[in-house]
């Protein structure tokens, strides 16, 4: 996953930014707790979301139209990973 | 995986613990902490159960780790079992040094004569009785083979090539187990997802 210069995003922290804000916007501060990376590393973040058009930016940070769609295509993939039996508990049942 | 990191520190702390004994900063009670930290390293707390995103996050990190926990394990328990053995045999005897500041040398036929003056003596606080002389020349000091030496360092030693290699030999394996297979997916996933 490239960034801007140099940037390299993590998938996780991404997902965890989404996921937080698909209950609703939130203030920066309270996002870059729920993200677990340090303000400067959660700005860099924050660039790379509103760039693709995820989220804006403003007094509180709210996902886009295209940023929800996003996020729920994530909690959809979520859901359908971790849905899925585990194929050696299927052998051992 | 709890259990890695404290044990490795422990492991390396008794070869602190020793190096300080033996310049005299710590007594023998040293070792007794020693063994204390080896046992709470196999007692570290347990971790809070995780789900989700969360749980797949955590898998995903300690890929290379998670499916060679139980032989981590294992190893980390005798290893720790080996230092608290180790560490309180040395607390029982710990070696009795002399440190011996050469003023003087000359040579008598065969022999060379020191004429010596004692500095200190570990444990400090009282007589050493029959112990190993340590000679200091000219601010060098020549430490004797201590066999408790040798037992601190191939421990520290050992245990930690031992864990690398573990580690590495499973990291090719790491995508085999389903819970890290099934994180790996996800990341991949998620990356075509978000780029």
């Amino acid at each position: 996953m490239s960034g801007r210069g140099g940037f390299l995003p993590d998938v996780y922290v991404v997902a965890r930014i989404l996921h937080a804000l698909m209950g609703g916007p939130m203030p920066r501060s309270r996002l870059a707790a729920v993200a677990r990376v340090n303000y400067r590393r959660f700005q860099d973040y924050l660039q790379f979301l509103v760039e693709r058009g995820y989220v804006t930016d403003g007094e509180v940070v709210s996902l886009t139209p295209k940023g929800a769609e996003v996020a729920a295509e994530l909690e959809r993939l979520l859901s359908e990973v971790l849905g899925r039996e585990d194929p050696f508990e299927k052998k051992r049942k | 995986m709890r259990v890695l990191v404290p044990s490795l520190v422990a492991v390396w702390g008794g070869v602190y613990v020793h190096v300080l004994y033996l310049g005299g900063v710590v007594g023998p009670w040293g070792y007794l902490a020693a063994a204390a930290a080896a046992l709470a390293a196999l007692f570290v707390p347990g971790g809070r159960r995780m789900e989700g995103l969360e749980a797949l996050e955590y898998l995903y990190r300690w890929r290379r780790v998670c499916v060679a926990a139980a032989p981590l394990r294992a190893l980390a328990a005798a290893a720790m079992a080996a230092l608290a053995a180790l560490s309180v045999a040395v607390f029982l005897h710990p070696p009795h040094l002399l440190y011996a500041e050469v003023l003087e040398s000359s040579a008598a036929g065969n022999l060379t004569l020191y004429t010596v003056s004692v500095v200190r003596a570990a444990p400090g606080g009282g007589p050493p009785g029959e112990g190993v002389v340590v000679l200091m020349v000219d601010g060098k000091v020549y430490m004797p083979f201590l066999w408790e030496t040798a037992a601190f360092l191939a421990l520290a030693v050992g245990y930690t090539v031992a864990v690398a290699s573990l580690v590495a030999f499973w990291r090719a394996l790491g995508s085999s187990a389903e819970g890290v297979r099934r994180a790996l997916e996800f990341y991949e996933r998620a990356r075509r997802l978000l780029t």
